[in-house]
This record gives structure tokens, C-alpha cells and sequence, in this order.
């Protein structure tokens, strides 16, 4: 057997493994092609509660109510059926979905929670049957013909046409005057002040959407789909309905702006190597100078941590924007990412120990009675290098390394920064795997500075450390020409987040690009001059044997060469 | 002096494919394996799902590779008479005999090979931001201890075998979901910022090809827990050891294969 496993492992090499995912573009919910809605009898229900007890229950809950084995643990919750309110619709605000509405939902599942996509997975029958099942769960509501869906559909016609530049405009004029910034804030990335005190209908905290993050959206991102979204509202959370309030036209407006935020457009960046930027003199220490422009940015993907408990499921920041410049002593990365509120209140540490480093669970269960941590954290960014990195391929694990194989750590916290009695908001720290918080490095060792800003719901971080120390091996050396790996954490302190309950990424590596020298140009010309010195030889020796009438064959030769 | 004029070549078609020269051909080859090489190969990889990303090919292999192909083509058509000469007259002629037409025209053979190694030299010579090689063994052998484990739910049937798996259907999905997805397919929530995405189980190179005692290994011990030939700094696979009883991790495995839709693999010489 271990032989077989060898084989195999060859084969995989052969191929040459890893990369980083790439934005898996889920198509838009009103894109989603329904077929004819066949009859929901009483045995398609049958035949739903089958594929429900296979495939829905653990978060939905055997009876429905939304409070499955997995539910504790996820944010959003899963939907609780007995309520019959739906997000996700075609007709009016508090109305019933269609049955083609709940289909386009469970064929394209839901971005940005923790609903799946069901269409590669259950057949198109299965999938009527599911929703005659889980309409069967509010059966009183779905049999009334006061209540059917399908007299209740919202008009929907087509997108005006016309100067795109016009619109967004207009669109724009429209999320300010119909108060849209109030949730979503100015910048539209979910900072608008009423978004701490939001519930939905359980209770639960919920955040108005980054609307810069297209991918995110629940319903999907295109026009008619955001389109949609105002005009019927999201039931069960705060997102009203403008179907009275906003006439057609400005909902088409306001839903053409909405639809052009995104600026990736769901794309990510694919980039394992951050080019950092060598300039001549002082690196810049201001958050905008415009030195910044020149240096390549890269945005990195980050995830919860889960490799150790306490994991975390529901990190809130899912990108970093990671630029590096470099000079003959020092580098200097400016870090940028998306955060509704500025969280700047010193750690509450007995909190942050409990909660971030030790775990009664494998994850911790979110919303323990309604409650979730805020406003006992602090944001916080860290840069993660191996202490000892060179030719060796070897690198320590990507979350805190090991004790064998040290990180060291550069770290921003939001407190720091706004705490007039502190020098500077950066400690270097050291960690050797995860049994024990990172330890701050002595005084004589904390090289790193920087500083931070928060604004319109976006943190923007300068962190600046000499390339070498006087320390030799015990502390991280950096020098120009090097390939670095680097990884990335962001704890946003407002979504209970502290110590491992972070956001992280992957490995990834900085390189100290160095300007080309001036050899290199030269070994180009040089090997172009023997290439033309050589192929100069061979035209002047090929020749000579052409006279001599020796290449015949190849059909060189005249017919006065005896001449 | 002798004008060089040119006379038909002394061949037959055999030299020719389709029209086209063997010359041509023997270019038009190797800019594809390079092609192939450069382009292909990454995405080859994502399409088959053994990389998430278009991982480019180390720069050493494609030399290698290239180098491969270089001389197959040379023992290629130096194999034969008539194709060597086919494909060395047109180079002949394009050195000795300056085709009639304008100063371009006869320069631009003369050209090529300056240019290609040019081409070749500043590939080289300049710095380029490729990440260092990142092969990888997804399976590294199991290790001895783990190989003569034995599931102690596997000649369960019925009810009693559908309990054990609804259990582990329970653990599979509060533990392994965020990461490996709802329905195994390596496309959990927390999957999207892993650059070694997890394991999709419906994939018949993983849990269907392996036996039994090769999940549990990977599941108590974790990412951390494989070779450095397997890269276990890249993986965010936990070590559930210290979390999840033995027994537990076997109802996972048994559940596992319910919810990929796979079947376990026997070990060897089980049917004896
Ligand atoms: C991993 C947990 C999980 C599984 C498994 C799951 N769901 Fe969900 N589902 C959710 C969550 C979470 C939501 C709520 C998302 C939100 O509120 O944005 C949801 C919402 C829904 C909704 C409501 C959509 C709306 O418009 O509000 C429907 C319908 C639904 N799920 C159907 C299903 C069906 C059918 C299955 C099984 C085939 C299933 N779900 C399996 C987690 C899950
Ligand atoms: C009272 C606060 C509030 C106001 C005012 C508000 N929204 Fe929302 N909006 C929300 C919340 C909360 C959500 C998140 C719902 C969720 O997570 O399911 C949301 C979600 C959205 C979404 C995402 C839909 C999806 O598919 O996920 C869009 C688009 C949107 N709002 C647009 C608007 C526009 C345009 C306006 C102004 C015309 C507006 N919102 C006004 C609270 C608000
Ligand atoms: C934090 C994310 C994460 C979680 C949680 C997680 N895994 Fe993994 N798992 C991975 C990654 C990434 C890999 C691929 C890298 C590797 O092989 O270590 C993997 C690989 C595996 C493999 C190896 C498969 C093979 O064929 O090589 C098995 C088996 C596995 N996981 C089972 C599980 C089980 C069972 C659970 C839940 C108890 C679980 N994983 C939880 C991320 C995770």
C-alpha cells in the first residue's frame, strides 16, 4: 500500500501543486434558470423530507426552526423555516417567495454565508421536492390563498439605457437623498453610524452590507438583482423596501451605482510575490505620500483561523491591501483593509485571554444568549516573518510557526495608536506555535515604528523596521535582493475578535526587488555579440564551402562553379 | 566571383507536412511544448483540480524541459537522411544564398538567432518575482503505526451502521464544513484566503483511492503533522488529536464517504 501512495504522490509532484484560489465568480440569483415548477403534492413533500434529513438539517434544524447541530456556531444563522420570511424574493416587501424564488436560492446557494450552492449537487427534482418540504414547515401560510406569492409580484422592467456616466450620477444623488449612508455609509463599505445598534428579526446582530464587496451580496451584484433587492426589500432584516418610496426610474439609478462599487469585480489577485520598491533617501512616514503610488499593491485574501482552537468562523475583514518600499536601511509596508468602526479601546486582558487563547469548544459558539463581544478589543494588523528564512525551502507552520521554528511578529494596535502615553503603536513580538500568546521582544529590541489612520470605514497602516539589527541570528535580518516569505493578521476588536480568533493568510513572499544592474544589460549584449560573431563565422565558412560546390545537396551550387 | 544561385533542391516532398517545411514544423513544435509548458500546464492544474490557481512552472524545470525537447527534435529529424537535409536547406540557403527582395528581407533570417539569444540571456539574467518552487506530495506514505489501526464501525450494517454515520455527519459538519464544505468538495466559507485549499473528498485522488487508516492519520495529526516533502507549513489542517476521540474520527470517516458519495478502498490483500 505505501507503495501504491508513493506512485500516487509522484504523480501529484509531477504536476507541481499549490496556488491561491481564484475568486470563484458564483453567477447573479435572477441569472439562475428555472425550469417549469412541477406540481409540490404531498409526495413530492415525501420525497423532500428525504433530501432535507440528508442534506439541510444539521443547520436548519429537524423541524425547520433554524436551530440545527451547526446553527450555534454560524453568523448568519441559518434561515428558521416556521417564519416563513424570505430574503431572497420577486414579490412584495413581507409577501411569500415563489417557489422559483426559493429554487434560484438553493441552486446558487447564498455568497458571503455559510448556505452552499445545491445545483451541482441535488437534481432539479430534488430540489422541488426540498421546497415543498420546507414550505411544509409554514403550511398554514403557504395553503392560504390570502397569502399566495404569486399574486404578489413585483414589476420589473427593463434597466434604462443611456449615459452610463449620467446614471451613476443620479444614482449617487439618490443614495444620498434617500438616506442610504445612514447603514451604508458615505463609502458605502457598511461604516453608516446606524450599523452598530441593527437585529434582524431574531435578535441577532447584523451588519449593513459592504457594498464595495460585490461578491458578497447576498443576491448577487448585477443591476437587476440589486435592482430587485430595493425594490422588495430583505425580510427579517432591517434593509427596507423602496417600492414606495423611490420611483422606478431611481431605483434603477441608485441600482446602477450600487452595481459599479466593486472594484474588482469579483476578480482577486492571483500574486505569491509582492515586489517591494527600492527608492533612493527616506521612506516615506506619512500615510498618503505620494511615494506610496509607485509601490505595486497587492490584495491578499484572508480567512478565519480554524487550524487551532478557539477557531474562528465569522472573521470580518477578508482582504488586505498590502504595498512594501524599501531603502538601504529600512522597509516600510503600507497595509489598508476594509473596517466598519474604529475600535481603539485598550484590550480588556482577562477577556482576551479567556476568549482568544483557551476553548471549551472547538469553535466557539457565537451569540451565547443573544451576546456578542464588542467594544472589549481592539483592531489590531500583524506581519508575520520567519526568524530564520534563507535558501531553505523549509518555513514554519503558517499559523505562529513552532517552537523549532520561530516567527517573528510586527504589530499595530488600534489602542496603541490613540494612547497619548505611549511611544508608538508597533511591538515586535516573538511566537513559537500557538500554546502561548506571543511574547513582546525587550526593550532594546523593539525596532519597529509606525502609525495608522482610520477613515470612511477603512484602516490604513504604515509599519517601518530597519532591514538589519545589531542582534545577528536572534532577530529577523532583511537585506536587499531577498525573497521573503510573509503572512498577514487583522483582528477586528468590534466582531469579538482577539488572539486566535483573527483573520490570517497564507504564506506569501516579499522580494527586495533590486534595480537591475548594469552588468546584466551588458551580458545580454554581450552574448548577442557572440551570437552574431558565431553565426557571422558559420555564414563566411558555409559559403566558402558553397564555392567549393560542396553543398550541392542542399541545393546551393551553379552551374558555372567549375569555374 | 561565382554568383550562388539556387537550384531546386534535389528532394522529393518527403520532407514536408502538409505543405509546410520540416523546418517550420520543427519551430512551430517547440514554441508549443513551450506554450504548453508556460500556459498550459498552470491551468491544466486548476482544471483538474490538483492547484487552485495557475501556478507558474519552476523556471529550472522549464529549462530542463525545454532542453528535452530540443534535442528530440534534433534526433528527430537528423534520424533520416532526406529529413536532415530537409531541414537543414532552407538555414543553408537562408546563410549562403541572399534571396533576391529587398535588405529586410534577407537580413531578417540572420536575425533569429541573435535575437533568440538574446531572449533567452535576458530571461536569465534579469530578476524575475517567481515565487520560490512549491511542489508538493499531497500523499506522503502512511506512517507504520497508523497502517494496522482497524475501524471498529466497518462491519456495522443497517440501522446500527446509519447511527454511527449520522453521528459523524454531525462532527463532519461543525468541525470539517468551514474548511472542506457541506458537501466535501474542499469549497468551505474559510476556503476562499487558504493558498493550499483544502481537500475536495469527492475527488477520486483523495479518500476514495486511499485506505481507511490513511484519513485517520491525516486527521489526528493534522498538517503539521506530514513530511517537509508535503509542505506542512502551507496547511491549515488541524491536528484534531487532543479534540476528537479516536472513535469519533472513525464515525467521521464512516460519514465521510456518505457525504463525498465515494466508497472506502479496501486495503491490500483484504479479499484474501
Ligand atoms: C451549512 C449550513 C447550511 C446548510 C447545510 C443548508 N443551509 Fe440553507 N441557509 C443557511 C444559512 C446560514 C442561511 C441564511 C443566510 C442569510 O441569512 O443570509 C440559509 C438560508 C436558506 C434559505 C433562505 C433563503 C432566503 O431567501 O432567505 C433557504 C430557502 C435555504 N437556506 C434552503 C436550504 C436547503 C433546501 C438546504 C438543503 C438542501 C439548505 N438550505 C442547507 C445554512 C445552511
Ligand atoms: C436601516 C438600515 C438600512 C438602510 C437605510 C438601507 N439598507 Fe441596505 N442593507 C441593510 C442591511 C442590514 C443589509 C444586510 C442584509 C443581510 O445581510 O442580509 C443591507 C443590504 C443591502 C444590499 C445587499 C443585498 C444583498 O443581496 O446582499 C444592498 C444592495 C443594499 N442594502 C442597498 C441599499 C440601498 C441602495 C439603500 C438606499 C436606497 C439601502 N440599502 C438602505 C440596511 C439598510
Ligand atoms: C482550517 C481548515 C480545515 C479544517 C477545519 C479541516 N481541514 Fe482537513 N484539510 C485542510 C487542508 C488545507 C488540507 C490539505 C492540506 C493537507 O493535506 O494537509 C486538508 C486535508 C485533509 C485530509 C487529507 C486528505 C488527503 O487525501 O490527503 C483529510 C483526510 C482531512 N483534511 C480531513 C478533515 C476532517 C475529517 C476535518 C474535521 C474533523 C478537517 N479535515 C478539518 C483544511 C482543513
Amino acid at each position: 500500500m505505501p507503495r501504491f501512495i508513493t506512485l500516487l504522490s509522484g504523480l501529484a509532484l509531477g504536476l507541481g501543486l499549490a496556488g491561491i484560489a481564484p475568486g470563484r465568480a458564483s453567477g447573479q440569483w435572477l441569472e439562475v434558470r428555472v425550469g417549469d415548477r412541477p406540481i409540490l403534492d404531498t409526495a413530492m413533500v415525501e420525497a423532500g423530507r428525504a433530501v432535507y434529513e440528508e442534506r439541510c438539517w444539521f443547520c436548519h434544524g429537524e423541524d425547520g426552526d433554524g436551530d440545527g447541530p451547526v446553527a450555534p456556531y454560524l453568523w448568519p444563522r441559518p434561515r428558521d423555516f416556521l417564519m416563513a420570511s424570505f430574503k431572497l424574493r420577486t414579490t412584495a416587501s413581507g409577501e411569500l417567495p415563489l417557489d422559483e424564488d426559493l429554487y434560484r436560492t438553493i441552486t446558487r446557494g447564498i455568497p458571503g454565508t455559510s448556505m452552499p450552492e445545491w445545483g451541482s449537487t441535488l437534481t432539479e427534482e430534488e430540489r422541488w421536492q426540498v421546497i415543498a418540504y420546507i414550505k411544509s414547515f409554514a403550511a398554514d401560510l403557504f395553503e392560504d390563498e390570502v397569502f399566495d406569492p404569486y399574486q404578489q409580484i413585483v414589476e420589473r422592467g427593463d434597466p434604462p439605457r443611456g449615459g452610463a456616466e449620467g446614471i451613476l450620477e443620479s444614482g449617487r444623488r439618490v443614495f444620498e437623498e434617500a438616506d442610504c449612508w445612514e447603514c451604508h455609509g458615505a463609502a458605502a463599505r457598511g461604516e453608516g453610524e446606524k450599523g452598530p445598534e441593527l437585529t434582524d428579526d431574531s435578535d441577532f446582530p447584523i451588519w449593513p452590507t459592504n457594498l464595495t464587496r460585490g461578491w458578497k451580496f447576498r443576491g448577487g451584484n448585477s443591476v437587476e438583482d440589486v435592482y430587485m433587492r430595493i425594490t422588495t426589500g430583505l425580510d427579517g432584516t432591517p434593509m427596507p423596501s423602496y417600492s414606495e418610496t423611490l420611483s422606478e426610474e431611481e431605483r434603477w439609478q441608485v441600482a446602477q451605482y450600487v452595481a459599479s462599487l466593486d472594484p474588482e469585480g469579483g476578480g482577486r489577485n492571483t500574486e505569491v510575490v509582492i515586489s517591494a520598491l527600492r527608492v533612493d533617501g527616506e521612506l516615506p512616514t506619512e500615510l498618503d505620500d505620494p511615494a506610496w503610488e509607485g509601490a505595486p499593491e497587492v490584495s491578499i485574501p484572508l480567512t478565519g483561523q480554524a487550524t487551532f482552537a478557539p477557531r474562528w468562523q465569522v472573521p470580518a475583514v477578508t482582504d488586505i491591501s498590502v504595498q512594501v518600499l524599501y531603502n538601504a536601511d529600512e522597509v516600510a509596508l503600507r497595509l489598508a483593509w476594509d473596517d466598519r468602526l474604529a475600535d481603539t479601546l485598550a484590550a480588556d486582558s482577562a477577556r482576551a485571554a479567556k476568549e482568544g487563547w483557551s476553548a471549551d469548544d472547538t469553535y466557539p459558539v457565537l451569540y451565547r444568549d443573544g451576546f456578542r463581544a464588542r467594544g472589549f478589543f481592539p483592531d489590531a494588523v500583524e506581519v508575520m516573518i520567519p526568524l530564520r528564512h534563507g535558501v531553505s525551502r523549509v518555513l514554519p507552520h503558517m499559523v505562529y510557526g513552532s517552537s523549532g521554528q520561530p516567527v517573528d511578529l510586527w504589530r499595530w494596535e488600534a489602542d496603541l495608536q490613540y494612547d497619548p502615553d505611549h511611544p508608538q503603536p508597533v511591538t515586535e513580538l516573538r511566537a513559537g506555535g500557538t500554546q502561548h500568546p506571543p511574547e513582546a521582544h525587550a526593550l532594546e529590541s523593539q525596532l519597529a515604528t509606525g502609525a495608522g489612520d482610520w477613515q470612511d470605514g477603512r484602516w490604513t497602516v504604515i509599519i517601518r523596521r530597519p532591514l538589519s539589527t545589531d542582534h545577528g541570528a536572534r532577530e529577523v535580518q532583511l537585506e536587499s535582493g531577498q525573497i521573503v516569505p510573509i503572512a498577514f493578521h487583522v483582528w477586528d476588536g468590534g466582531n469579538g475578535e482577539t488572539g486566535l480568533r483573527m483573520a490570517l493568510s497564507s504564506w506569501y513572499f516579499v522580494y527586495l526587488r533590486e534595480p537591475i544592474p548594469l552588468t546584466s544589460y551588458f551580458v545580454v549584449l554581450l552574448s548577442v555579440v557572440i551570437a552574431c560573431v558565431f553565426q557571422l563565422g558559420l555564414v563566411v565558412w558555409m559559403r566558402s564551402r558553397a564555392r567549393r560546390g560542396l553543398l550541392l545537396e542542399y541545393g546551393i551550387g551553379s552551374s558555372k562553379m567549375s569555374e | 566571383m561565382a554568383t550562388l544561385q539556387p537550384t531546386p533542391p534535389p528532394l522529393d516532398d518527403d520532407g514536408t507536412v502538409g505543405g509546410l517545411g520540416i523546418l517550420p514544423w520543427t519551430a512551430i513544435t517547440l514554441v508549443g511544448v513551450y506554450a504548453g509548458l508556460r500556459f498550459g500546464i498552470p491551468w491544466l492544474a486548476v482544471l483538474v483540480g490538483v492547484s487552485a490557481n495557475p501556478a507558474p512552472v519552476p523556471k529550472f524545470a522549464m529549462a530542463i524541459y525545454m532542453l528535452c525537447a530540443g534535442l528530440g527534435a534534433l534526433v528527430y529529424v537528423s534520424s533520416e537522411d532526406t529529413r536532415w537535409r530537409a531541414f537543414l536547406t532552407p538555414i543553408v540557403q537562408a546563410f549562403v544564398v541572399p534571396h533576391g527582395g529587398g535588405r529586410a528581407r534577407r537580413l531578417l533570417p540572420l536575425a533569429i538567432i541573435p535575437l533568440l539569444v538574446a531572449w533567452i540571456t535576458w530571461g536569465q539574467v534579469m530578476p524575475s518575482t517567481q515565487s520560490p518552487p512549491e511542489g508538493r506530495i499531497q500523499h506522503p506514505g502512511l506512517p507504520e503505526q497508523f497502517a494496522k489501526l482497524e475501524n471498529p464501525f466497518g462491519v456495522l450494517k443497517g440501522p446500527e451502521r446509519n447511527a454511527i454515520e449520522r453521528e459523524g455527519v454531525i462532527l463532519y459538519q461543525k468541525n470539517c464544513r468551514p474548511c472542506h464544505g457541506t458537501k466535501g468538495t474542499g469549497d468551505g466559507p474559510l476556503a476562499r484566503g487558504l493558498r493550499l485549499q483544502p481537500v475536495d473528498f469527492t475527488d477520486p485522488g483523495t479518500i476514495a483511492t486511499v485506505v481507511e487508516q490513511y484519513p485517520f492519520w491525516r486527521i489526528q495529526k493534522g498538517g503539521i503533522g506530514l513530511p517537509n516533502v508535503a509542505t506542512p507549513w502551507n496547511s491549515a489542517m488541524p491536528a484534531w488529536e487532543d479534540e476528537i476521540e479516536p472513535d469519533a474520527i472513525w464515525r467521521i470517516i464512516m460519514a465521510e464517504h456518505g457525504i463525498a458519495g465515494t466508497e472506502p478502498r479496501k486495503p491490500e490483500g483484504s479479499e484474501r
